[in-house]
């Protein structure tokens, strides 16, 4: 397959063209209609020759800012991808933005806001999706392609996990000397601050122990207070899918065709997709706690598995 | 539950070390540099370059300092309680539990740390700019001034740094 890499930055296209090259034959464009062969050996872009025909692109990567300036009716490549993101240094280069939108005939859409590091990995999956997108096949979405992580669900977790063992400390219901203490710095605090949240904090513990006030505190409960609501419980899921799924692993085992979303899978597909990522069957068993009824208390022993695999997974990201 | 935007703070840091300070002024004073060397003919830019790039500084120099004066609240964990689902918590809790993660974060990282790295790269830079205005990058012969090439490399060097020091800044709100 030829890769096209449509992008006015030449550093930036450079490094997107070193990479592909490993790959696959590559032409850039320097964000305008004349377009450059890739020399492999030298790293350098070369004149085509006076009347040679240019090649058939197999996929176009195409950076963001170059939008106004691509003509896909021009090019006409099968898979038209997107890149950008102005997350760091330059130099974390390439980066690829994700989101596949209906077929990949149609030009992805552009997400500036988020972006992962491109892999030699990923451009051997984007060749194998362009392939069979351009065979009218529906192929599963490459891991570069889904959605971005959205840490909002672990965020929130890894918090309320910090305050039940704040509130447990204050209340003298977890030892000072416990892990879980130094875990979350409780013991770095300065007095003066640790003596203005204990007491409040010690106040909440009975309350922090229950299964029904973290059902409430993530949404899950029904407008009645009493039980979880499955559609809620479902969407639950869902995010914590999204902050998982640019694993290999996560994408592997939630297969997403190009005219599908997470969003659309149910609660056992879910369920039972998360219960087999080895790295969050503890926070999935506190998530699954949500679903019990009457008066059952979450317990310090699940809240320190789940804390400790929510910090080891948001100290990856 | 919706997702958190980006916060804003990361729009604007992006848009002075990203956009601004490193694909302008560092890639202006990059080509500069070939110039001042004589790597590339072209000593008309040097006078665009202290006309035009350079004198910039003096307008961003406050969206720095702005940008370090609000990292504390902007990029602090108690913004996650502004978002669904911990919005939702129940006052005393969200309260609470947002005094408390505001503490732990300033004892977890070296949150003044990373802010006075910066203020201090951004003082060097602007003392090396001064310097660097009032000297007349080409002699009479039309010749790059050694005391223009030599303020010019300090200039650089402390943007580099200025760069650098935000870089240092975590790329999001850290919970833990």
């Amino acid at each position: 397959m030829t890769i096209g890499i449509f992008d006015s930055t030449s550093r930036r296209r450079e490094l997107m063209a070193e990479l592909c090259a490993k790959k696959a034959d590559v032409f850039c464009w320097a964000g305008n209609a004349v377009p450059h062969r890739w020399d492999k050996i030298s790293g350098n872009e070369d004149n085509l020759k006076k009347d040679e025909p240019l090649p058939h692109m197999g996929l176009m990567l195409v950076h963001g800012n170059d939008a106004d300036a691509f003509d896909a009716a021009l090019i006409s490549p099968p898979c038209v991808v997107w890149y950008g993101g102005h997350r760091g240094d330059w130099r974390d280069y390439p980066k690829l933005l994700h989101r596949g939108r209906g077929d990949g005939g149609k030009i992805f859409e552009v997400q500036e806001d988020a972006a992962i590091t491109l892999t030699e990995r990923d451009v051997t999956d984007l060749i194998a999706y362009a392939g069979a997108i351009a065979r009218r096949e529906s192929p599963t979405k490459p891991r570069c392609l889904l959605p971005p992580p959205d840490p909002s669900v672990l965020n929130a977790i890894a918090i309320l996990c910090q305050g039940f063992v704040a509130a447990g400390v204050s209340a003298g219901k977890i030892p000072v000397g416990d892990e879980l203490v130094s875990l979350i710095g409780w013991n770095r605090l300065q007095a003066v601050a640790m003596a203005r949240l204990s007491g409040r904090l010690s106040d909440l513990w009975p309350e922090v122990n229950r299964v029904k006030w973290w059902r409430r505190s993530l949404g899950v409960s029904k407008d009645s207070g009493e039980g979880h609501d499955d559609e809620r419980y479902r969407r639950l899921l869902v995010r914590l899918v999204a902050a998982l799924l640019t694993s290999t692993e996560a994408s592997k085992k939630l297969p997403v065709k190009p005219d599908q979303s997470i969003e659309d899978k149910t609660t056992d597909e879910l369920e039972t997709a998360l219960k087999t990522l080895s790295y969050s069957t503890e926070i999935v068993t506190l998530v699954e706690r949500l679903k019990a009824t009457g008066t059952e208390q979450v317990g310090v022993e699940r809240i320190r598995k789940a804390l400790n695999q929510v910090t080891t997974l948001l100290s990856k990201q | 539950m919706t997702m958190i935007e980006q916060p804003d703070w990361q729009r604007r840091r992006s848009d002075f070390n990203h956009q601004w300070l490193k694909n302008r002024l560092l890639s202006a004073l990059d080509t500069a540099g070939h110039v001042i060397r004589g790597r590339v003919h072209g000593t008309g830019y040097l006078q665009e370059l202290i006309e035009v790039d350079v004198p910039e500084w003096k307008e961003r120099r406050d969206d720095l300092g702005a940008l370090l004066r609000d990292f504390e609240v902007q990029m602090s964990p108690r913004q996650m309680f502004n978002f669904p689902p911990l919005a939702n918590l129940e006052p005393t809790a969200r309260e609470l539990f947002s005094e408390l993660m505001h503490e732990l974060w300033l004892v977890r990282h070296p949150v003044a740390e990373w802010v006075e790295g910066a203020k201090t790269a951004g003082s060097d830079v602007n003392e090396h700019y001064e310097r660097l205005i009032k000297i007349a990058p080409l002699d009479a012969k039309g010749q790059v001034r050694p005391e223009f090439a030599t303020e010019f490399e300090q200039f650089r060097s402390a943007c580099r740094a200025l760069s650098k020091a935000i870089e240092k800044f975590p790329n999001r709100i850290l919970v833990t």
